[in-house]
């Protein structure tokens, strides 16, 4: 990532972090910022980045079940 | 952050042979200086060519690439022509080269389909494969945002359509703003969650479906489901339609505008066509009524004689009236014997009486009924005399022609209009024309329906959401093993699909607000106008000149759109990840010297690499080195060798 794409990913962060934390605060940070940047980041294709994600919530469900 | 190196060009355009324009690497500004016609746009065509392959005309349709190579070489027989472009990126050093080569087996070319383009991008020496270098340019420079790189000054007015909802130039640029911003990372993102929460609710159907107790409600909830992935697809389809509408609705107005002033002409000769159609009518009608007054028209020749005829026979009539009467009172005197006079009752003498009686037999019987006959028939005459005078039919003859000759004079000056137009169509395609309007309203027409069964297809789509909501609460009052995994996983992935949705909005608006200040920033340096106090940005980020009174300015002038759009310009490399070089054609072509000067001083603040396609008249090179000092880093003139032969020759490298 450049310094303009870090920049710009931070300040997608930061909105999407304002909004979870005032609404979805059930909502894990670390796992909202993992989908973003997924989607800031890859050049996968639409299918793959929904099993990456879809992976990672599972990964994370089951954690919290344990 | 992309800076342009070198361009190299063979045979591109007027470009013959090889030839290189060398940038530097420190930040400011390089000016190329050209009259007409010498290759300013095709340099800009140039680096577009070795980017994205294509080559864009004045009317910013796509250009055959059969008539970019260079003519002279053409006519001696050496087609096809190539670019190379070195730069850096992120600290890579890049050179990516494009050829368009005839196809083999080909020696005179008619079309694009003889030639074929290869291209291929070296990443620090290496030369990359044919994905991995389709990838990197994609992340360097995607097409879809070059307009804020590559463009041409006079292009600029385009960006007023984004004051207005309702174009799709408008809703295009728009879209290509929220690109260049990042918009696509968090849509992307809620489109994933949403597929992903539709599968959850799935699933979860299927489980509850598997258990006896909430079997029922399984069942419906896959129901609903099925039917909203069929409204899904559905809507897809219709948005997809509606797209390809929009972007043909942009290429039919973009079209229709360049031909405003033929389809005005057009539209005045129809009405003159019309109202030529309406003039002959109304011709036909007075004709009728005036050959009708024609038929008697005669009579008015003869008015004089009829006159003087009129007179004697009335002087006659007068005369048996007298004779007449004379004749009644010696005939009562005659019967009375001699007493009084009849009219003045005083006595009459004897020898009056007898002179009375003697003139009494000049008048005898038949010659009182003769007189009485000629006057019955004089009477006649006097009347019919009468009745021809009292009719008047000169002046009403003369009111009927006044009437048509106005008529005909306003058909003659509406036929020499329609004429002067015919003039002015001469080497017009009025047919294309014609169906280009045609096709427009069609598409108009075709929107509208889509567009209602968008409305109609989403309405559905809630319906069933909240016929789905409601199952699901009923559900999640049994617990049941098996589906309380499901509906949490579901919950889990709403919330997130909820978050990512409202994030779309709040970062839209938090964007709005940077773009905004960044853009009124460069405003406030650019504008001569020392009341305007800033811009104001609208939903599609459109930018309208504020005054210090608080008050919009609603009109500007094509000046004041060019120098709004170079804020825009700049305010989206303030904000955006992408930066890169603007490579501007013809910027100050609308521009007075004042504004020029303040955009020149201002360029090196907006990105580090400017480039500038000017002719001398349009920015002075004395006016760019005073304003531009150190910032200006190179000087290059596009010097005529013949018509189809342009060098290009370093004045400070």
């Amino acid at each position: 990532m450049t310094a303009n794409e870090e920049s710009q990913f931070q300040a997608l962060l930061d909105t999407v972090e304002r909004l979870r934390n005032e609404k979805f605060s059930s909502l894990d940070p670390d796992l909202v910022k993992e989908i973003l940047w997924l989607h800031a980041n890859s050049t996968a294709e639409p299918a793959d980045l929904s099993r990456c994600v879809e992976l990672a919530v599972d990964r994370f469900l089951k954690m919290e079940g344990e | 952050m992309l800076q342009i190196k070198a361009l190299h060009l063979e045979n591109f355009g007027p470009f013959k042979g090889r030839q290189i324009i060398n940038f530097s690497s420190d930040d400011g500004v390089t000016i190329i200086y050209g009259e007409n016609m010498r290759g300013k746009t095709s340099l800009l065509n140039a680096i577009r060519f070795v980017f994205f392959g294509k080559v864009i005309g004045r009317s910013t349709k796509n250009m055959p690439l059969h008539k970019v190579g260079n003519w002279e070489e053409a006519s001696a027989g050496r087609y096809g022509f190539s670019v190379r472009l070195d730069f850096d990126d992120s600290g890579h050093n890049y050179e990516l080269t494009r050829r368009c080569v005839l196809k083999s087996g080909i020696s005179a070319p008619s079309s694009d389909d003889d030639y074929g383009i290869e291209h291929y991008l070296k990443k620090d020496g290496d030369v990359l494969g044919p994905q991995q270098s389709q990838a990197e340019l994609k992340r360097i420079l995607p097409e879809q945002i070059s307009r804020f790189f590559l463009f041409d000054g006079e292009l600029l007015q385009e960006y007023e359509d984004l004051l207005s909802s309702e174009t799709d130039m408008g809703r295009k640029i728009s879209e290509a703003i929220e690109r260049i911003l990042g918009v696509p990372v968090l849509t992307s993102a809620r489109a994933t969650l949403h597929h992903l929460k539709e599968k959850s609710e799935h699933r979860e159907a299927t489980a509850a479906q598997g258990d006896q107790k909430t079997r029922e409600f399984g069942n419906q909830l896959a129901d609903l489901h099925a039917q909203r992935k069929e409204l899904g697809k559905e809507l897809e389809r219709l948005e997809s339609d509606l797209d390809r509408a929009r972007s043909q609705k942009a290429s039919l107005e973009e079209a229709m505008k360049k031909k405003e002033r033929v389809a005005a002409l057009l539209e005045k000769r129809d009405t003159i066509e019309k109202l030529l159609k309406q003039i002959e009518s109304k011709r036909v009608a007075k004709e009728s009524e005036v050959q009708q007054a024609m038929s008697s028209a005669w009579c008015a020749l003869l008015t004089e004689t009829l006159r003087e005829t009129n007179k004697s026979l009335r002087a006659r009539e007068s005369t048996l009236q007298t004779e007449l009467m004379r004749a009644d009172v010696l005939k009562s005197l005659q019967v009375n014997a001699g007493a009084a006079c009849p009219a003045c009752m005083q006595d009459v003498s004897s020898e009056a009486q007898e002179r009375l009686l003697a003139s009494l037999h000049c008048l005898s019987i038949t010659d009182r009924s003769e007189k009485d006959r000629e006057l019955s028939t004089l009477r006649r005459k006097i009347t019919a005399l009468q009745q021809h005078e009292e009719s008047g039919r000169a002046a009403v003859l003369k009111v009927l022609w006044n009437g048509l000759e106005e008529i005909l004079i306003d058909y003659s000056a509406k036929r020499s209009e329609r004429e002067e137009i015919d003039k002015q169509l001469e080497n017009v395609d009025e047919e294309a024309l014609r169906k280009t309007k045609f096709d427009f309203e069609n598409i108009i027409r075709q929107i509208d329906v889509i567009e209602k069964g968008i409305t109609k297809t989403r309405a559905t789509l809630d319906e069933n959401i909240s016929d789905t909501e409601a199952i699901q609460k009923r559900l999640n009052k049994l617990s049941i093993g098996s589906v309380d995994g499901e509906r949490k996983r579901r919950q889990f992935f709403s919330d997130l699909h909820s978050l990512f949705k409202d994030a779309v909005g709040a970062y839209r608006e938090q964007l709005r607000k940077r773009v905004e200040a960044d853009a009124s920033t460069h405003f406030q340096a650019l504008t001569t106008e020392p009341e305007y106090a800033g811009l104001q940005i609208n939903g599609s980020y459109g930018l309208t000149i504020r005054h210090r009174d608080g008050s919009l300015i609603p009109v500007r002038s094509a000046g004041a759109e060019h120098v709004v759009a170079l804020c825009l310009m700049g305010a989206l490399q303030n904000n955006a990840p992408l930066r890169g070089p603007i490579v501007i054609d013809s910027p100050f072509g609308r521009l007075d010297r004042g504004h020029t000067r303040n955009i020149v001083r201002a360029l090196p603040t907006m990105t580090k690499q400017v480039v500038l396609l000017v002719y001398d008249d349009e920015l002075p090179p004395d006016l760019a080195r005073s304003e531009l000092k150190g910032k200006l880093r190179g000087e290059w003139m596009l010097e005529r060798v013949t018509a189809r032969h342009t060098n290009l020759a370093a004045l400070k490298e």
